[in-house]
């Protein structure tokens, strides 16, 4: 097209056009920004909705985090009770458990004697005169193992297998069923954690979409007037795409804040509740990758959101 | 530089808005389009920035046929056009200096340079002075004269006006008409749609008349056609 005044715009370098692409970029994030706060209340209205959607999902993995943590934690008291044959002296068991104290996977080794095991037996029940009337002494030497915290189930149950296995040993006594149910009910849990973060994704998409598509009513004209002077599809949905990314980035942070305040909240009941049970446990609090992470998942969603509303109502609007 | 060939336009409502309408206009030209409202004016001028498709015939441009133009081509094709509307079409939301600025945005011009030009714009119009008005703050003639700096700040070859003197009276008119013709006078060329003839004839230009989508005459009041000089 041989034009003699010529378009401005096909002379435009390839360097100049990435450097005006990189600007309007800049000039949406800023435009949308102020956009945003020229209508604090209306703006906030939203982002609280949006936080409080997030924010629920995000408590709920923290509450299952903590949950997975302090049953671990409670797996750390777990011991065996090795029982040893009744005939078996209290040397024999000794060197046992000497043996295991090479164990790696063994935090401790406690070795308590025949004696010993009467003594504990009489302070704990009142069968003092019976046991008085015995020729000789029921019990046999225990040994008590702590095995590591951090051995998983299977390493576990091999462990107990191996111990059983040792030739003076009658019983090797492990109560892990209440720690299997435990596990079975975070399971269910985490399961349905993914079922509120999907229902409440899908919550946020449509709050973002519909009050994307609000803002694209609102802003009719010009939309019609850039589309007249030839804008093109990407210009001119680039402020709604923006728009719904700070919705989604300052939601997100939002909800961030709402946790950390709800577990401000909890904290004194929570830590009287962990001196009662005289355990050492720390409960676990939002990290800044929880953070980051709780915050992108925003922003992501109100992306979608915005696209959406921009694919479903920016290409109705034609000039007339 | 512009040619309809056999155009016909049947709106979806059955209402034919144009019948088999040719016409031929040189690179350089100022063509008045007028007839009664509803006579098909509008439509004809929707043609060029393929605002709508003709139902028939062909639109050649540049030698390029624009009726089957692909949809992602026709932002570019806009950039290229300048249009005046009866309404201006300007944002309320913004000063008349980002109005103006605006096509250039459009087209991904520095900002800089886009303020320069738009303020170069606005001076040719006689509004320098008022380019950070709010739009609203302006009086009508003064809305249709920032609504013209739009159309020509990134220099069109092609000036499309439909019924640009519509709401201003006898005086305003004029002037914007001889603002009109000043932008053909250098080099670009123009169509303008208007309703009333007799400043049309006092333009002394070419005169094309639409009568229900027909085209009625092609008269030239005083003066060569295509010369392009006003």
């Amino acid at each position: 097209m041989a034009r003699q005044t010529g378009a401005a715009t096909s002379r435009l370098s390839r360097v100049a056009r990435l450097r005006s692409w990189t600007s309007h970029h800049i000039s949406c994030i800023k435009e949308s920004l102020t956009r945003l706060l020229k209508t604090p209340l209306a703006s906030l209205l939203t982002m609280a909705v949006l936080a409080m959607a997030l924010a629920l999902p995000g408590s709920l993995y923290m509450l299952t985090q903590n949950m997975i943590a302090l049953s671990g934690h409670w797996q750390t008291d777990t011991q065996i009770s090795l029982y040893l044959h009744e005939d078996s002296g209290d040397l024999a068991a000794e060197s046992i458990a000497l043996d295991l104290r090479q164990d790696k996977r063994l935090v401790r080794v406690q070795f308590m004697s025949r004696d010993q095991a009467l003594d504990e037996f009489r302070e704990m029940t009142d069968f003092d005169e019976a046991l008085d009337k015995l020729a000789h002494n029921p019990l046999p030497p225990v040994i008590l193992i702590y095995p590591r915290n951090d051995l998983a189930a299977e390493a576990l149950t091999r462990l107990i297998e191996e111990l059983a296995a040792i030739p003076q040993v009658e019983l090797a006594q492990l109560d892990l069923e209440w720690i299997k149910r435990l596990n079975g009910i975070l399971g269910i849990i985490q399961r349905s954690l993914l079922v509120v973060v999907g229902l409440l994704a899908i919550a946020v998409i449509l709050v973002v979409g519909n009050t994307i598509r609000l803002e694209i009513e609102n802003r009719r004209d010009e939309i019609v007037v850039t589309r007249l002077f030839g804008a093109t599809h990407a210009f001119i949905r680039r402020p709604f795409l923006y728009d719904g990314i700070w919705f989604g980035l300052l939601g997100g942070l939002l909800a961030c804040i709402l946790i950390y305040t709800a577990l401000w909240a909890l904290d004194a009941p929570v830590v009287r509740l962990i001196e009662l049970y005289n355990s050492s446990f720390q409960p676990i609090y939002p990290d800044i990758s929880f953070i980051v992470t709780l915050t992108l998942f925003g922003t992501l969603l109100g992306y979608l959101g915005a696209w959406s509303a921009v694919s479903q109502h920016l290409y109705k609007i034609e000039p007339e | 530089m512009l040619h309809f060939l056999n155009v016909g336009k049947r709106y979806t409502n059955g209402h034919e808005a144009l019948r088999n309408v040719s016409l031929n206009i040189k690179r350089g030209e100022l063509v008045f389009l007028s007839g009664h409202s509803g006579a098909g004016k509008s439509t004809l001028l929707k043609l060029i920035p393929i605002l709508e498709r003709p139902t028939q015939g062909s639109i050649i441009l540049d030698g390029a046929n624009i009726v089957r133009m692909k949809k992602r081509y026709i932002p570019l094709l806009r950039r290229n056009i300048g249009m005046v509307f009866q309404d201006h079409y300007l944002l309320f939301d913004r000063p008349v200096i980002n109005n103006v600025m605006l096509p250039l945005e459009i087209s991904g011009m520095d900002h800089r340079e886009c303020r320069k030009r738009a303020q170069a714009a606005l001076d040719k119009v006689g509004l320098l002075n008022k380019q950070n008005h709010d739009p609203i703050t302006l009086s009508t003639g003064e809305q249709q004269r920032v609504g013209i700096a739009r159309a020509v700040v990134n220099r069109p070859p092609i000036l499309l006006a439909d019924e640009p003197t519509g709401n201003l009276d006898p005086k305003l008119s004029q002037e914007i008409m001889n603002l009109l013709g000043e932008f053909n006078s250098v080099g670009v060329t123009a169509i303008i749609a208007t309703h009333d003839i007799q400043l049309a004839r006092r333009m002394r230009r070419r005169i094309v008349i639409l009568h229900q989508g027909k085209l009625l005459e092609t008269s030239i009041v005083d003066a060569a056609p295509g010369t392009g000089h006003g």
